[in-house]
């Protein structure tokens, strides 16, 4: 990295008000239009360090998600929370500051999951590190997990530390239609008690059913079996692989099945409240997909965004537009966070960063 | 501070048995088990219910009273040393489980609750808890949340911060809060991956809700004998280079393996300098698939005795030597010292060498048992108590091995937490301006540091 743009950096910190650090701005919505003082973290990237043998990688925060999964696949590893935006330039620090996961995350678990440590420039343009480099830390406050999902408020990363994990030599996509979603749930329900490993599990409501796409991963030699084994629980299926079954979760998590003039609005949710979220995006005829097992919804909204913000309120959702342009960006249910708010008085105590 | 009002208005909430201030009362709370410290607290109070624990932050606040959460007193870093002038606030018998959800996956439990107790609970619907330090038999979840436990199965599953999804807490000033959700995602910067880990610093955790996993339903527990530590190590390496995720990679040496069998019988290879325990776990199709490639790598790697648990009492009396070290090592020193430092992977063999080293230069006894999946090394440090220059010299090599462990890119502690014992090492991990972020954080949350003083960053108000 260029020592003279860290200066710069640390001078726009020092001088500027409303910052706001971005990297290879993929997420339109986040990107916050006027009045702020923009760091452009993409400008800091490269690879730090990558040890195979010890699970682990630091790069710097600009450093395209792209480059790093290249490196990783080399030695067969990959960044199990399945980051979205790959092929569209996002970043690694843009992947934790606004914590998006893709439907991998069901196996193993999200960004909060895989990052080991951080460092970040803070108000006063002081370089503060957190957590460290190996997979196994408890030292210190965990500075690092509370920068997923920050949004860039409460500083400018600069350079993050990752757990990583063998990755499996192929997979198999199985794909199971049911009537309502109700009933699909209940099969939701019963696989996810059962130890059958899966990598992703997401509903895709479709016309007139809901689709279940399980994603296994594996040797392949085992699938067969694994597959018969699948059928007891969702019946009739139909089975993807090779290219095909490739390019159908690559489309996934690049979103390319949200149209452009639309908003992309996240939901964290559970199998107990998606359907009652899904009775109204369906009577509203909204694309959508709930993904990890139903624990987050992704909406295609098209329609005036104060109408999901006053109906999330009502079934006490919150929600977060990611693509799309909109002056709203959270939306839904918030109560006040006074936690977070005595977090955010700490490392920015003048106010330095963007509200988030 | 008045104590005399404080204690007055103390009586007031709690009846004379859930109100501790005898000595001889006290003496069970000096310290938890690093019983090198000991520090008498002027009461301890026994909450039955979180408005109790409520009330007792409050009163505190108020009259500026230190506090110390304590649940079973199992840490090993002194975690829940009392602070002289404060109080303890013992919160076993809030032991709740307030409810396990099959349908999310989610068991909500009071801080209380003995964390083999929510995979008891659980078990009816399939599903357990990951988290399982050694002391999982009697720790309690507050104290795994406060230390961000973590266990033998951490490679995989990872630490307790992993999976714990919400907390309600009762801040240092009293002030009640509630962060995280049911969903496994979420739209906010992480406030419980803070929480977690943060040794009762921010203060009370009341009640957590846990992320469940469904049981494995296929184990295939190997123990391997070695010539050397270092062969053990470098068979833990390729392990690791065959891609091969295990749930668990365990090493104990032959200090380690004495102690054990002396304690609890678990049938170790009595000759072997070096033990490995590796345990694949999952779905039964794909742990058979691994077992196979793993048999592959343990006969190549120079390994003497090998034994593959046939049952789940077989993989249960592997586990019981494993589990029981600590406490066994007790059989062979009255005294020691469990350090927790984390070294890269690969460094394993060269940490190890170091220790031995170490423990010569200080003509002291070490034990080593280690998670060596995650490089999360455990020496215990044998000394005689009875002289105090012993005591200093085990501390002396304990902290050389903390440094040893930083300068190889690793931590100061993998799972036990800074605490007291600890303390005076955070700088060699960290910079003046990253501890002075964290102060700033606990000033802000906790201005008159009553919340577990003294542990975790220095006091000096």
């Amino acid at each position: 990295m260029d020592n003279g743009y860290l200066e710069e950096l640390g001078t726009k910190i020092q001088t500027g008000n409303n910052l706001l650090a971005f990297g290879g701005q993929t997420k339109s919505a986040l990107l916050a239009k006027d009045g702020i003082t923009a760091l452009d973290i993409g400008k800091i990237s490269g690879i730090l360090e990558y040890l195979p043998d010890e699970y682990t990688f630091t790069a710097y925060a600009g450093t395209s998600l792209y480059t790093i999964n290249q490196m990783l696949a080399e030695h067969d590893q990959f960044m199990p929370f399945d980051p979205p935006f790959i092929e569209r330039g996002g970043t690694l620090g843009g992947t934790v500051a606004s914590n998006l996961n893709g439907p991998g995350r069901f196996r193993y678990g999200g960004v909060r999951d895989f990052i080991l440590g951080v460092k970040y420039l803070d108000y006063q343009a002081k370089l503060v590190r957190s957590g460290g480099k190996v997979v196994k830390n408890a030292a210190g406050f965990d500075i690092s997990k509370l920068m997923v999902g920050s949004l860039g408020g409460l500083g400018a990363m600069i350079e993050l530390s990752f757990k990583v994990f063998p990755k499996p030599p192929e997979y198999r996509t199985v794909i199971s239609r049911f009537s309502t979603l109700e009933e699909l749930l209940d099969t939701l329900v019963n696989l996810t008690a059962n130890s059958i490993e899966l990598f992703c599990l997401d509903i895709e409501p479709a016309s007139e059913v809901y689709n279940l796409t399980i994603r296994l991963g594996g040797i392949p030699d085992l699938f067969p079996k694994r597959i018969e084994r699948l059928k007891q629980f969702v019946g009739d299926i139909e089975i993807l692989e090779g290219d095909h079954e490739r390019s159908f979760w690559d489309e996934i998590n690049e979103f390319s099945w949200v149209p452009e003039d639309t908003l992309l609005i996240k939901v964290p949710i559970t199998p107990s409240s998606v359907e009652t979220l899904d009775d109204f995006l369906s009577k509203n005829e909204i694309q959508r997909r709930y993904s990890v097992g139903a624990n987050v919804a992704w909406i295609a909204w098209s329609k005036p965004v104060d109408i999901i913000d006053k109906h999330l309120k009502k079934i006490k959702l919150a929600g977060l537009t990611i693509l799309g342009q909109t002056d709203q960006i959270r939306l839904g249910f918030r109560e006040p966070d006074i936690f977070f708010q005595r977090i955010k008085n700490a490392l920015d105590p003048i106010g330095k960063w963007v509200e988030i | 501070m008045n104590t005399e009002s404080f204690l007055d208005e103390l009586s007031r909430l709690y009846p004379d048995e859930k109100l501790l201030t005898k000595p001889a009362q006290l003496v069970t709370y000096e310290s938890d088990a690093l019983t090198s410290y000991q520090v008498r607290p002027m009461a301890v109070v026994l909450p039955e219910t979180q408005e109790e624990v409520i009330q007792t932050v409050r009163l505190c606040h108020k009259f500026e009273i230190p506090f110390v959460a304590r649940g079973s007193g199992t840490s090993l870093s002194g975690g829940s040393l009392p602070v002289t002038n404060g109080i303890v606030i013992a919160l076993n018998r809030l032991n709740k489980i307030i409810e396990i959800d099959p349908k999310i996956r989610i068991a909500t439990v009071e801080c209380g609750v003995v964390n083999i107790d929510v995979s008891l609970a659980a078990a009816q619907y399939g599903l357990y808890y990951a988290p399982d330090p050694s002391s999982q038999l009697i720790c309690t979840i507050g104290g795994n949340l406060a230390f961000n436990a973590g266990g033998a199965h951490c490679l995989k599953y990872g630490m307790t911060s992993n999976h714990v999804l919400g907390i309600k807490a009762v801040l240092p000033d009293g002030e009640v809060v509630e962060i995280g959700s049911a969903s496994l995602d979420s739209i906010s910067p992480d406030t419980v991956g803070l929480f977690v880990g943060s040794e009762g610093l921010f203060g009370i955790a009341l009640e957590v809700k846990l992320r469940l996993l469904p049981k494995p339903e296929a184990y295939r527990t190997v123990l391997a004998a070695y010539p050397s530590l270092e062969a053990a190590g470098n068979a833990v390496s390729m392990v690791i280079a065959a891609g091969l995720l295990p749930g668990a990679i365990e090493i104990m040496d032959e200090l380690a393996i004495e102690a054990a069998e002396t304690a609890v019988q678990a049938g170790y290879p009595r000759d072997a300098v070096a033990l490995l325990i590796v345990e694949l776990d999952g779905e039964t199709e794909i742990v058979d698939w691994e077992f196979a490639s793993l048999m592959e790598v343990i006969e190549e790697s120079g390994a003497g005795e090998i034994r593959v648990a046939e049952n789940d009492e077989q993989r249960l009396q592997i586990w019981k030597g494993r589990k029981s070290a600590f406490s066994a090592v007790g059989r062979i020193s009255e005294d020691y010292l469990v350090q927790d430092g984390v070294v890269p992977r690969s460094k394993l063999s060269h940490a190890l060498g170091e220790i031995e080293r170490l423990g010569d230069q200080y003509n002291l006894r070490v034990a080593n048992v280690f998670h060596a999946g995650d490089g999360n090394l455990h020496p215990l440090i044998l000394f005689d108590g009875r002289d105090p220059a012993n005591l200093e010299n085990a501390e002396v090599l304990a902290g050389e091995i903390l440094k040893m462990c930083v300068n190889l890119g690793g931590s100061i502690t993998g799972e036990h937490g800074v605490g007291v014992e600890k303390l005076e090492y955070v700088p060699t991990m960290f910079e003046d301006a990253d501890i002075d972020t964290m102060i700033a954080i606990r000033r802000e949350i906790d201005p008159g540091e009553l919340a577990n003083r003294g542990k975790l960053l220095p006091f000096d108000k």
